[in-house]
This record gives structure tokens, C-alpha cells and sequence, in this order.
């Protein structure tokens, strides 16, 4: 299959880049990459590209498959990817939200500022490294029944609050309110189950953490009053998702949709992008299935944060220990939403795999205090950068299917990040910039700062295409690591 | 030996054996070598044993699919499956009994066993071999 080269390539606006439909015969729409030249470039060092012409011949795919500029090469769909198929009757494609199912990121904010913290930095850390368990294998404190299994897939974030891990207040800030309507326990399988029955309250591994930072920077001024966010404020991130539970279903449903894609005449140029019709019994299935998967993970979101506020008020002591959500966004999700293709309102099957949700002023999907603001858009830098608070804006829905970036995004294999990075030295001289981090020495060099691209260059893009605008910038101090 | 490819975010790495079983089992010892870096070293003893049935269309999803049901054994039974008997393999279907060692918990997790790339085929030395990525 011939590689994707910059010759290929045409630009159609400032940051918008299309690889023509003709480009292969299959292809049922053109491909959009938004960057700016120099991540172009980059971009062009791996396979993402190929893997996004291959999104592009999605039976019912509309517009155009797209990436973000912190795409880079996964397997089947690239992360980063975002594509729509049409409502009822496109496809679905359980590579196209990924095997961790509803992995997202929450931010909460603290009431101290970061010269209240200093002090307390080492103590906070080991405070909230004993209360969130974190890594492989390693089961939480609360043990699911058969029944409670049911009810966390069937109500998300609700259940955690329910059992008084969190306040009402807390799902109003939660994308979907943390909970998918369209969840059915029982399309998700024994086994599928019982890797997720120790797992509620777990980071996990791999990229996922828990990051103390605070506001180095306010560009918004008003969008940040709305979000609650100020200068030198202390924040709190989470990264994780469905855990060993979602993996389970996108195995389970990959290699149910393998063998069902030929009863539909669907053929795939790669396996990874098995899909059959969204309203067939197997698409619909997976859809309820996968609905419950998110709905895990934002009870274990939900469940980090009562971890992280017990850590809060031991060393902060219970009137200090206020950690407000200020949004949850998930980037690994199939949603059903509508837009406006070729002048025309629709309903899509939008994937998001790797990209965040970014809706803009006016949607009836946010909390009340945001319809103006539009929705927070959470972007993690790696451990020694900064993060960025965005919003979501009217021209997200009109250029990528209300979706924007989700991170910095790898440039470095782990291999070779393990081959250039000495972890110990690392780790020294990140806690002399005030990075204090947490983790195995394996896990510091895989999720090292190198292994990144520069985050500036990927929100300078979204945020110059207009998909999103700057709000806030924040510096991590402390990482604790999966 | 099992050759690690260049992959931006997950794990990737080729395999080949002279026959199926030799493929499948050295695709086994590369997995549990991701999950846990050498614990299947100097091995005394088995604390655990599961009988696996797996069936494909063809052999390069019977390969995947057996890598998956192990790594779903695996986190559920915290074990790191060392060893395994085939009393049956052929391109489509398998049977074969596992042996594992229990472990509190692994250097890596492995979210999924993937397609893509994989290519179960006979190279010009006529031996097995194909490219496997773990999402990590």
C-alpha cells in the first residue's frame, strides 16, 4: 500500500490539510489533517496517515475522516482520529473508540493557591499515592457484586454518588453527565466483568496519572471566572478509563464484528477497522455494551476524585479540602450526535478516538453555566509541560464534528524513549524545576517529555484553526504515574 | 528471539517459528515477557493450570484471538502463563492446557492484542512468522 506523502497532500485553509478522495479507489471521502506545517511534517514520519485513509473508506462515512494534530500511529484507526458515519445505518467500528473505552480526563479545582501547597508537596504526594491505588494488577478497595457490576454499567458516575463518593453537583460536570442512557449490562460479557470487578478507584498504567498543578497563566479572563479557574490556583488532573472491563469488550466485540462484517459484504483494508452496520443486532450490541464500558469509567473517575479529596483533607484538614469538578471530558467514545453536513442538520455516529469533545457556545448538552462559554476542553501536556484549559467553539462543529485535540501526542516509540531517557536523571531534574514524580523508573522514561510533541505547537494549531480557544495554562508540581 | 519493531505508541514485535506450534508458543513467551520482564525465568513450579478453546477463520485471527484469551486469563487470574500444551492446532482451531504462575502484579498492561499488522504467513525460509502490536 503506497505510503502517504507530502505530495499528496493539498492545503485547503490555514491548518487544514486534505488528502484527495481520489487518492485510493476505496476511499469514500477525503481525509482531513489539521496541523500547522512543521507537525505536517512530523506527521508524515509515521503511518498515520495511510491509517487515516483507511478510516475514509467507512461504509456511511461522511465528510471527511480527520485527525488532530497530536495524531500519531495506532492500530487501524491513528489516535487522534474522528470520524462520522451516518445515522442509522453506517458503520460502527469498535477500533474507532479503542480498547480503553471512555479513557478521559477530569480537572478539579482547589480552593489554595500554590504558595499554600509548597510546603506540603512530598506529604500530598504520598497521601494521594496511598489512596489511589495506581499500576498493573492492582485492585481497588471496593469489590463489586454481580448486582452493583450491573448497576455502575447501567448508571456510570450516579452509582459512585449514590454510595456518597461524590455530590450531585459533581455529574452536572461530567460530559453526559456521566452516565450513557443507552448502557446495557448484559451485552457486556462474564469475563469482561470480572476483570472490572476489583478495578473501581485504579489509574492503571501506561499513560494514565493523577497531576497536582496550578494556573500559570489566564488568557480568558471571563471564560475562566465561569470555569472557576484563576491564577496560582492548585488543580488537580486525572487521566484513566474503563480499565481492564473496557479492553475486555472491544476484544470481545473486534472479533465478533470480524467474522460478522461479511454477512453485511463490508470489507475493511484493515482487520482493526471491523465494523458492521450501527443498526444491525451486532452494531447494536456493541454500541449498548460500549455505552456501559464509559459509563465504568466515569464511575472510576468519580471514584479517583473521592480518593484524591480524602487525600486533600488529610493534609489540608476537611474545611481546605474542597476539590471542585471543573469538567470530565472523555476522547475514547462513539457518540450519537447532530451536525450540520452540506448545509444540513444530521444525525452522525461520531468516533472519537484519541480527540476530545470541544462543543461550542449554545449546546443543550452542557451544564447551564457553560451554554455561553462553551464546554471546557482538558489537554494534558506530558509530565514536565504544561497543560492547557481550552473552550469549545461554534467553528468545532462546522470543521471537525465539535472534536479537538487530546493531548501533546507520542513522537517517540516507549522503546526508544527508553533508549534516550535516563529515568533517575529525569526524575532529579524534574523535582529541581518542582516536578515531583511518582512512578516506576520504566514508566518515567516511556512517558518521558521527549517522547511528546510540543504541546505549545499542538494547541497553537487548534487554537489558530478557531476549533478552540485558550483559557487557561497550567504547570504540573507533582505526577504520580500509573 | 523475538525482534521489537518501531511503533509510535504501542508495542510491536515480529515472530517466526519452523512450525504453528512453535510460532504460537514463542508469541505466548513474548507476550508474558511485555507483562512482566523476564518472569518466566528460572521457573520450579506451576500455581495454576486452564484449559483454553479457541476457533478462527483463518490463522492469523486463531493466533490473536489465543493471545487474547490468555491475556484476558491473565488479569483475571493474575497470572503470568508461562507454559503451554497444545493437544490441538491446526489453522482454524486450537486446544491446549496452560500453566501459570501467579503474580501481584505485572510491569505493563496490555490493553488489547491487535489485528493489525498481523499476517500469520510462510516466509522463504518456510518457516511461520508475523508482526503482532500490543496496544499498551
Amino acid at each position: 500500500m503506497k505510503k502517504v506523502e507530502k505530495a499528496d497532500i493539498r492545503k485547503i485553509e490555514d491548518y487544514l490539510w486534505e488528502i484527495p478522495k481520489s487518492f485510493r479507489n476505496n476511499m469514500q471521502v477525503p481525509a482531513w489533517i489539521l496541523a500547522n506545517e512543521i507537525l505536517l511534517d512530523d506527521i508524515l514520519e509515521d503511518r498515520s496517515l495511510n491509517q487515516l485513509v483507511n478510516v475514509a473508506c467507512l461504509p456511511g462515512i461522511k465528510k471527511a475522516s480527520l485527525v488532530m494534530p497530536d495524531v500519531h500511529e495506532g492500530y487501524g484507526f491513528p489516535i487522534g482520529g474522528v470520524a462520522a458515519t451516518s445515522y442509522p445505518n453506517g458503520a460502527i467500528s469498535p477500533g474507532g473508540i479503542g480498547y480503553d473505552i471512555n479513557c478521559g480526563v477530569r480537572l478539579l479545582v482547589s480552593q489554595l493557591q500554590i504558595e499554600d501547597i509548597k510546603d506540603q508537596l512530598e506529604n500530598l504526594v504520598n497521601e494521594l499515592n496511598k489512596e489511589i491505588p495506581t499500576g498493573l494488577g492492582k485492585g481497588g478497595n471496593i469489590r463489586l457484586t454481580q448486582e452493583e457490576m450491573d448497576n455502575v454499567l447501567a448508571i456510570g458516575a450516579e452509582w459512585a454518588v449514590e454510595h456518597g463518593y461524590g455530590t450531585r453537583e459533581d455529574l452536572e460536570y461530567i460530559e453526559s453527565k456521566g452516565k450513557l442512557a443507552d448502557a446495557v449490562p448484559k451485552a457486556v460479557s462474564t469475563m469482561a466483568k470480572n476483570r472490572g470487578h476489583d478495578q473501581l478507584g485504579t489509574i492503571g498504567s501506561g499513560n494514565h496519572f493523577v497531576e497536582v498543578s496550578h494556573v500559570t497563566e489566564v488568557f480568558d479572563d471571563s471564560i475562566a471566572e465561569t470555569y472557576g479557574l484563576k491564577k496560582g490556583q492548585v488543580t488537580v488532573m486525572i487521566h484513566t478509563g474503563s480499565r481492564g472491563l473496557g479492553h475486555q469488550v472491544a476484544t470481545d466485540y473486534i472479533r465478533l464484528m470480524m467474522t460478522a462484517m461479511a454477512k453485511y459484504g463490508i470489507k475493511m483494508p484493515d482487520r482493526e477497522l471491523a465494523c458492521v452496520p450501527f443498526d444491525s443486532p451486532e452494531g447494536q450490541d456493541y454500541f449498548k455494551a460500549m455505552c456501559a464500558a464509559a459509563n465504568y469509567a466515569w464511575c472510576n473517575r468519580q471514584l479517583i476524585t473521592w480518593e484524591a479529596r480524602n487525600a486533600w483533607a488529610t493534609i489540608f484538614g476537611r474545611e481546605k479540602s474542597s476539590l471542585k469538578l471543573v469538567y470530565d471530558v472523555a476522547h475514547n467514545i462513539a457518540k450519537i450526535e447532530t451536525h450540520s453536513i452540506d448545509k444540513e442538520l444530521q444525525k452522525v455516529i461520531v468516533h472519537r478516538k484519541g480527540a476530545t469533545r470541544a462543543f461550542g457556545p449554545g449546546s443543550d448538552e452542557l451544564p447551564q453555566n457553560y451554554i455561553e462559554t462553551g464546554q471546557p476542553v482538558i489537554i494534558p501536556g506530558s509530565m514536565g509541560t504544561f497543560s492547557y484549559v481550552l473552550a469549545g467553539t461554534s467553528k468545532s462543529h462546522e470543521l471537525t464534528f465539535g472534536s479537538c485535540c487530546h493531548g501533546a501526542g507520542r513522537n517517540l516509540s516507549r522503546t526508544a524513549a527508553k533508549k534516550v531517557v535516563n529515568a533517575p536523571i529525569l526524575k532529579k531534574e524534574l523535582q529541581e524545576i518542582g516536578i515531583l514524580v511518582e512512578g516506576s523508573y520504566r514508566g518515567i522514561a516511556e512517558e518521558a517529555p521527549i517522547a511528546y510533541k510540543d504541546i505549545e505547537l499542538v494547541v497553537d494549531t487548534v487554537t489558530s484553526s478557531g476549533i478552540a480557544k485558550k483559557v487557561a495554562k497550567l504547570r504540573p508540581v507533582a505526577v504520580i504515574k500509573g | 528471539m523475538n525482534q521489537y519493531v518501531k511503533h509510535t505508541a504501542d508495542v510491536e514485535i515480529e515472530v517466526s517459528g519452523r512450525t504453528l506450534q512453535e510460532l504460537f508458543t514463542k508469541s505466548l513467551e513474548a507476550m508474558c515477557d511485555i507483562l512482566k520482564q523476564d518472569g518466566c525465568k528460572n521457573i520450579t513450579h506451576f500455581d495454576c493450570s486452564v484449559r483454553v478453546v479457541v476457533s478462527a477463520n483463518d490463522c492469523t485471527g486463531l493466533l490473536i484471538d489465543f493471545l487474547s484469551e490468555v491475556l484476558s486469563l491473565s488479569n483475571i487470574q493474575k497470572s503470568l502463563f508461562c507454559n503451554v500444551y497444545f493437544s490441538e492446532l491446526t489453522e482454524n482451531n486450537l486446544e491446549a492446557q496452560l500453566f501459570g504462575i501467579w503474580f501481584d502484579h505485572f510491569d505493563k498492561e496490555i490493553k488489547g492484542v491487535t489485528y493489525h499488522e498481523a499476517r500469520v504467513k510462510k516466509n522463504d525460509n518456510n518457516n511461520w512468522e508475523t508482526h503482532i502490536i500490543f496496544d499498551i
